[in-house]
C-alpha cells in the first residue's frame, strides 16, 4: 500500500540520517557483467577491477569497504540486490587505532635503519603492484 | 628485590609463553602480529641474552614487566624420543599465577590468558587452573590471532580504542606476510629461521606505516 511504503522510507531515510559519512567511506557494488563479476564504487562510472568469481570480487569489497568505513552490496544475476554489508558502526567516534610500540631488544643480524628502508622498499612495491592491477582489470575491461 | 612501582609499559607489555619449535612458527607469528596490531608489545624467553644470571631469573623478570601474560600449553604431549613430558610452559604458567598472587598491588592486576590447542583438553591434565582465561587455537594461526584479539580487546576503552576484528588482523597478516619475502631479501634474512627481534622490528614498523584505517 502507498502509505505503509511511505513512512517505512521515511524510516529509512532517519536511520541514514544519523549515519555521519566519512569523506573517505565508499559504497561498493559487486555486479555481473558478461561472464564475470566487477567491483564499481558509487558514482564511479568504471569498475574499480574485474573477478573471475563472486566469491572473489566479494572477498576484495569487503575488505575495501571495512577499511573505509563504507558499505558492500551485492547484486545476483538477476540485478536484484541480494546482500548488503555496513562497516560504519565504527565510525564518527572519533577513536584511533592504539600507537604502534617499537621492540625493547635492538635486531640481531641488521640496523635499525636498514629494516626501515626493507619495509620502505616492501611497501613501495606492494604499491605499485595494487595500483597497476585496476589498470589492468580496466584494460580487460575495455576489450569485453 | 621486588618493584614497588610498576615498570615502564608494565600495562603495555605482554609476555609470551610458548614453544619455540618450528611447526609452532606460524602461530608464535601470528600472535606476535596481533599484539604489535592491537598497540602492545610482546617480549619472551627469546629476548634473552645468554649472558648473566640464570635463565629462570630472566624469566621471572620478564614476567614481572608484563602485566599480560599468553601462555600456549599445548605442547605438553610426551616427547616420543625422551617418554616425558614437558614442563616449561606450565611451570612459567603457574609462576606467572603465583606472581599475581603473592605480588605487589600492580602485580594482582596481572591478566592472563591460557592457550591450547583443542577446547577443554585442559582438564585432563592441569584440571587445577579452569576460572582462568583459556582458549583454544586449533593449531590455527586465523584461530590464535582471534583468541589473542578478543582477550585483549577487553582491556582496551572501547570510547577511545578503535580495535579491528579478528579477521581484519588476519588479512593485516596476510599482507604482512607477502610483504616479509621481499624485506628479507635485502637484509640476506632467511625468512624460515627469523630471530625474534628480526621478526618484531620488522612487524612493529610495517604495522606503524599501515595504520587501522
Amino acid at each position: 500500500m502507498p502509505r505503509k511504503s511511505a513512512s517505512k522510507k521515511k524510516k529509512v531515510a532517519a536511520k541514514t540520517a544519523g549515519h555521519k559519512a566519512s569523506p573517505a567511506s565508499r559504497n561498493l557494488h559487486v555486479i555481473p557483467r558478461a561472464n564475470e563479476w566487477v567491483i564499481v564504487s558509487e558514482g564511479s562510472p568504471r569498475a574499480s577491477s574485474v573477478h573471475g568469481t563472486q566469491i572473489e570480487a566479494i572477498k576484495v569489497a569487503r575488505k575495501v569497504a571495512k577499511e573505509s568505513c563504507g558499505q558492500l552490496v551485492v547484486h545476483a544475476r538477476s540485478g536484484r540486490i541480494r546482500a548488503r554489508e555496513h562497516y560504519w558502526g565504527d565510525f564518527g567516534l572519533q577513536r584511533e587505532p592504539r600507537k604502534v610500540m617499537a621492540p625493547d631488544t635492538p635486531p640481531l643480524t641488521a640496523s635499525v635503519q636498514a629494516i626501515k628502508s626493507a619495509v620502505s622498499a616492501a611497501l613501495a612495491q606492494s604499491s605499485s603492484k595494487s595500483r597497476s592491477k585496476p589498470d589492468a582489470n580496466l584494460k580487460k575491461l575495455a576489450t569485453d | 628485590m621486588p618493584r614497588l612501582l610498576p615498570p615502564e609499559n608494565y600495562d603495555r607489555n605482554v609476555f609470551i609463553n610458548c614453544p619455540f619449535d618450528v611447526p609452532y612458527e606460524p602461530l608464535f607469528h601470528a600472535i606476535v602480529f596481533t599484539v604489535y596490531d592491537l598497540g602492545f608489545k610482546p617480549t619472551c624467553a627469546k629476548d634473552l641474552s645468554n649472558a648473566g644470571q640464570p635463565r629462570f631469573n630472566k624469566i621471572q623478570d620478564l614476567i614481572e614487566r608484563c602485566k599480560y601474560s599468553i601462555h600456549d600449553i599445548s605442547r605438553t604431549e610426551i616427547d616420543p624420543v625422551l617418554a616425558l613430558p614437558r614442563f616449561n610452559m606450565p611451570l612459567e604458567l603457574g609462576l606467572d599465577l603465583g606472581c599475581k598472587r603473592y605480588g605487589r598491588d600492580h602485580l594482582q592486576e596481572k591478566v592472563i590468558l591460557v592457550l591450547d590447542f583443542e577446547q577443554y583438553r585442559f582438564q585432563r591434565f592441569i584440571s587445577d587452573i579452569a576460572g582462568q582465561d583459556i582458549d583454544f587455537h586449533e593449531n590455527n594461526p586465523e584461530r590464535a590471532i582471534n583468541a589473542v584479539r578478543n582477550w585483549l580487546r577487553l582491556e582496551l576503552d572501547p570510547k577511545l580504542v578503535k580495535t579491528p576484528s579478528g579477521g581484519l588482523i588476519h588479512d593485516r597478516y596476510e599482507t604482512f606476510q607477502a610483504a616479509l619475502t621481499t624485506i628479507c631479501t635485502p637484509l640476506n634474512w632467511d625468512i624460515n629461521n627469523l630471530p625474534f627481534s628480526d621478526f618484531s622490528w620488522a612487524a612493529s614498523d610495517w604495522i606503524s606505516r599501515n595504520p587501522i584505517r
